[in-house]
């Protein structure tokens, strides 16, 4: 009873075991068979027969672009292995750029933990007027050269745009135009340190330099710098004072100990803000930015004279006496008796 | 039962939905409904810089009774450009109104100026003694301060606060 039972469930799973089997073998037939079809590889697009290029501007596209400040492309390019390598590169810009405008010799592959690896491919870049051009070193068919542009003064307001060319040992050329881009006509100065008592006496009206600070002893002991300045800094540890602005005029119960030069009569604007944090301003944190519209748009209506407990992260808009200039401010950090502050300005 | 059922929650949605309709409250100009509350005071009144950070220090006093709402703000605060916020009990409304875009508005005319006595400040706040002084006396009152109506949810009751400010000595 026992024995014959064991037969009949050994006889069932053979059974089963012969179907799946066949089921096996008839799916991976029929996958050998479409696996067959698909034998031939097929290219999407047309081939490339000849040296092609390609072109990505890397800064973002809505960040200002401000007189000596980068602006970073990368300029890729390529033919087929049999047809040669790659000997040069070059760019033209319609405006030559500012000292550091260059190619960057090395081609970059992203490693697998998001690592950019440099590789050696060319010798150091030549930039002669407006035209950058580098040559290959290695014998190559594909690169991409990161090129640095720095916006020069002269380009301040204008629009720039950029021939990309590249040529192959069997004598390809390949060109891609980039632009035009739109040159900021703000000056921007980062990371200026005040103190109080000391470097105190800032400036806006600077021929290209956002802001310049004087000091006590700068100014006393050339007078005639008083005419320029536009704003005292002052600290004062009470907390509904702490780090000011002043300008001539303001109210004398609201800076105690704060003693203007003599003759400071520039009139200055000022508006406090808070919390408007400026890309460029802020060393690269944040994601707003500050451009020319800003300015323009700006409204000094109901400006004061004078600015009270200013903290970091904080600001100013601030417009010259002679309305000449406008300027924002913003406090990379605020300890005690001084501040670290960065500055665009906009000449009206 | 599955008919029972029908009924059970046929019945309630029908009574629900004639009760909606009743509710029909009129609007307004504004177009805001006009309720029956007739509550009329305001509960708060802050003040914020161009840098849409507050200048107040402590809590504003309000004197509904003499309707009064006294603001105590920081030493060297600028007052020619502010933007009030007035809060008011439930469905009142306020005139004129604070604009939503570009709300800014002097009240340098609300200033305050009174002598300060012993016990007037307690740690950098006013104290209610002070308070309570500055409103037992609506002479002193500047007549430049800023005044706002409240106008209570049944549009029945109006009430005029006087909004001053007071600002605190040098801490």
């Amino acid at each position: 009873m026992n024995r014959a039972y064991i037969n009949s469930t050994r006889m069932k799973k053979d059974n089963h075991m012969n179907r799946r089997l066949t089921y096996i073998l008839t799916l991976l037939s029929l996958s050998f068979l479409l696996g067959s079809c698909d034998d031939e590889i097929v290219l999407i697009g047309e081939s490339v027969t000849k040296l092609s290029n390609d072109c990505i501007k890397r800064t973002l596209p809505y960040a200002p672009n401000i007189a000596g400040e980068e602006i970073e492309f990368a300029y890729a390019m390529a033919l087929p292995a049999d047809l040669g390598k790659l000997t040069s590169a070059q760019v033209v810009a319609s405006i030559p750029g500012a000292d550091g405008t260059r190619f960057d010799p090395n081609s970059y592959h992203t490693n697998a933990s998001g690592v950019d690896i440099p590789v050696r491919v060319a010798s150091e870049s030549t930039t002669s007027g407006s035209t950058t051009s580098i040559q290959f070193t290695v014998d190559t068919c594909a690169s991409t050269l990161r090129y640095y542009y720095v916006v020069p003064e002269q380009a301040k307001g204008q629009e720039i745009t950029f021939t990309f060319s590249v040529k192959a040992s069997n004598g390809q050329t390949a060109e891609y135009k980039m632009g035009p881009y739109k040159i900021s006509k703000m000056d921007m100065t980062r990371n200026v340190t005040l103190s109080n008592g000391a470097n105190c006496y800032l400036s806006f009206q600077e021929e290209s330099q956002a802001v310049k600070v004087y000091s006590a002893s700068e100014v006393a002991a050339n007078p005639s710098l008083v005419s320029k300045i536009d704003i005292v800094y002052a600290y004062n540890s009470n907390a509904d004072l702490t780090h000011g602005f002043f300008a001539a005029g303001s109210p004398e119960a609201y800076r105690p100990g704060v003693v203007f030069p003599s003759g400071f009569s520039n009139q200055t604007k000022l508006i406090k803000e808070y919390g408007l944090r400026d890309r460029q301003l802020s060393n690269l944190q944040y994601s707003h930015f500050i451009d020319d519209l800003d300015f323009q748009e700006l409204s000094m209506e109901g400006a004061q004279n004078y600015i009270l407990v200013l903290k970091e992260e904080g600001g100013a808009w601030i417009e010259t006496g002679d309305g000449r200039y406008r300027a924002f401010v913003f406090v990379n950090s605020a300890p005690a008796n001084g501040l670290t502050i960065s500055v665009k300005r906009y000449k009206m | 039962m599955k008919k029972n059922i029908y009924f059970i929650i046929l019945i309630p949605l029908l009574l629900f939905s004639i009760s909606a309709c009743n509710n029909d409250f009129p609007i307004d100009e504004d177009g805001l409904l006009i309720t029956d509350r007739a509550e009329c005071y305001v509960s708060n009144f802050e003040l914020l810089d161009t840098d849409h950070q507050t200048i107040r220090v402590g809590n504003s006093y309000i004197d509904t009774l003499a309707q009064v709402a006294i603001a105590y703000v920081r030493f060297g605060s600028p007052l020619n450009k502010l933007w009030p916020q007035i809060s008011l009990c439930e469905d009142a409304k306020l005139t004129p109104k604070i604009a939503t875009v570009n709300g800014w508005t002097d009240f340098s005319g609300s200033k305050m100026t009174i002598e300060f006595q012993a016990g007037d400040w307690s740690s950098g706040n006013a104290t209610t003694q002070l308070s309570e002084r500055i409103v037992a006396n609506p002479s002193a009152f500047p007549t430049t301060a800023k005044k706002y109506t409240v106008i209570s949810g049944n549009r029945k009751i109006k009430k005029e606060y006087t909004f001053l400010i007071v600002e605190r000595p040098l801490q």
